[in-house]
């Protein structure tokens, strides 16, 4: 059989007992089969490594928007809650629905939450006192003020492309959406894993400044990309228009 | 093992896996609670213990358990539990609680990924240079372990030749990166 076929089957765990066997004489009597095999075996332990990595941050964005969804909900007064289903559902009609009176801030305000830290996971107990740890710290526990000069001194130092989208975050739950904007029309640029999380950030900053044109633009994007946020995004823009 | 939810976890189709971890993820946090850790801690576990799912459906190591999606993917999760917990040293009686759980979950314990090597880390640095319908066609082959055929099916390419010249393609120019 030839070499290649019979390195694909190894791959994918497909050789007879046969094939088994003059692979195993294979790899004895030939050093550049052996390394092809190494070469091969690596590969598909890389693309698994990166695979899971890539589903890892599908996770986590399920995560936040089963998170927000829940949220959105709880929002309302309790005693609307109590009350019959159709005031539920007039309720959720309010932010949802084709609703002019809706304005740009009550959307941002039902819509934003900062997303969560997926760069730097702290294990609580753990005081590693590094100054990524207290930037993230302070990030998950909702304390922007300190985490923010933190996270500006940590992109100096190294660039990281997700400090950019991890300051802006921070910047807008301060309600300084202005400056949030170019940090995250810089991390757009980037070929950081997050950056398919951006628009839909980049759009909540524009709501936050009351800049509903802009805001529309980047939830088509946010649509387009089909990635994160689809659903909601389809919402608010409904809501807008 | 419900064949369709096992089918779903090895596709690419982002609907139906999010609904998948919809689907048991309220229960789980709920699980977990008796444990003492809180939403954040449990959300982290619920999402290895459902990545360790996704896994197992794609090695094909799903086909022969008996128990049901949920009480495997609850089982992984226990065992998550307990070693996030004996990593906090927390003295708790594991066990003390568990007479108020109608159904008995059986912790599960699956083999940990070893850490890449060093050649590894340097290819995967490659690897992430390639264009993404390389990337595609490399970690459909080599991970998914589909084959030409389906692989033409799923990534929608014209035929199966097409696919065999891309994935040579990427090969060599994951070779020339190497090399340069």
């Amino acid at each position: 059989m030839e070499r290649e076929t019979l390195l694909e089957k190894y791959i994918q765990g497909e050789l007879t007992e046969k094939e088994w066997r003059e692979f195993d004489a294979l790899l004895k009597e030939d050093s550049d089969f052996k390394s092809d095999v190494d070469f091969h075996t690596d590969l598909k332990r890389v693309a698994e490594a990166e695979d899971d990595d890539y589903f890892k941050e599908m996770l986590s964005d399920f995560e936040a928007e089963a998170r927000t969804e829940n949220s959105i909900k709880k929002r309302f007064p309790t005693k609307w809650l109590v009350a019959a289903s159709i005031a539920l559902i007039a309720g959720l009609a309010y932010f949802f629905t084709v609703d002019s009176s809706a304005s740009t801030q009550d959307l941002f305000v039902s819509n934003f939450e900062p997303y969560r830290n997926v760069v730097h996971p702290i294990v609580r107990g753990e005081e590693g006192q590094t100054k990524k740890t207290n930037a993230f710290a302070a990030y998950q526990t909702g304390d922007y003020e300190t985490a923010l000069p933190l996270l500006d001194e940590l992109y100096t130092n190294t660039k990281e492309p997700y400090y950019l989208f991890y300051r802006a975050n921070a910047l807008i739950e301060l309600n300084r959406a202005k400056e949030a904007v170019p940090l995250l029309q810089q991390h757009l640029k980037t070929n950081d894993t997050l950056v398919k999380n951006s628009p839909w950030y980049l759009a909540m900053a524009y709501l936050q400044l009351d800049d509903k044109e802009n805001a529309i633009k980047m939830l088509q994007e946010v649509i387009k990309n089909g990635k994160y946020k689809v659903e909601e995004a389809q919402k608010l823009l409904d809501a807008l228009k | 093992m419900d064949n369709q939810a096992v089918e779903d976890l090895r596709s690419d189709d982002r609907l139906k896996l999010k609904a998948l971890y919809n689907q048991y993820r309220a229960e789980f946090l709920g699980f977990g609670k008796r444990y003492n850790l809180d939403q954040d801690a449990l959300a982290d576990v619920y999402q290895e213990a459902f990545l360790a799912l996704r896994k197992r459906a794609i090695n094909g190591k799903l086909g022969n358990i008996q128990s049901s999606l949920k009480t495997y993917l609850f089982g992984i999760g226990k065992h998550m539990i307990f070693d996030a917990l004996k990593e906090k040293n927390r003295n708790v009686s594991y066990e003390s609680n568990m007479h108020l759980v109608g159904e008995e979950i059986a912790e599960i314990e699956l083999d940990a990924m070893p850490p890449l090597t060093q050649e590894q880390s340097l290819l995967r640095k490659y690897f992430k240079e390639l264009g993404e319908k390389c990337r595609q066609v490399l970690t459909l082959f080599y991970y998914r372990g589909l084959n030409i055929e389906e692989i033409a099916q799923a990534a929608g390419y014209g035929n199966a030749n097409v696919v065999k010249a891309q994935k040579s393609r990427c090969l060599k120019t994951l070779r020339q990166l190497i090399n340069s």
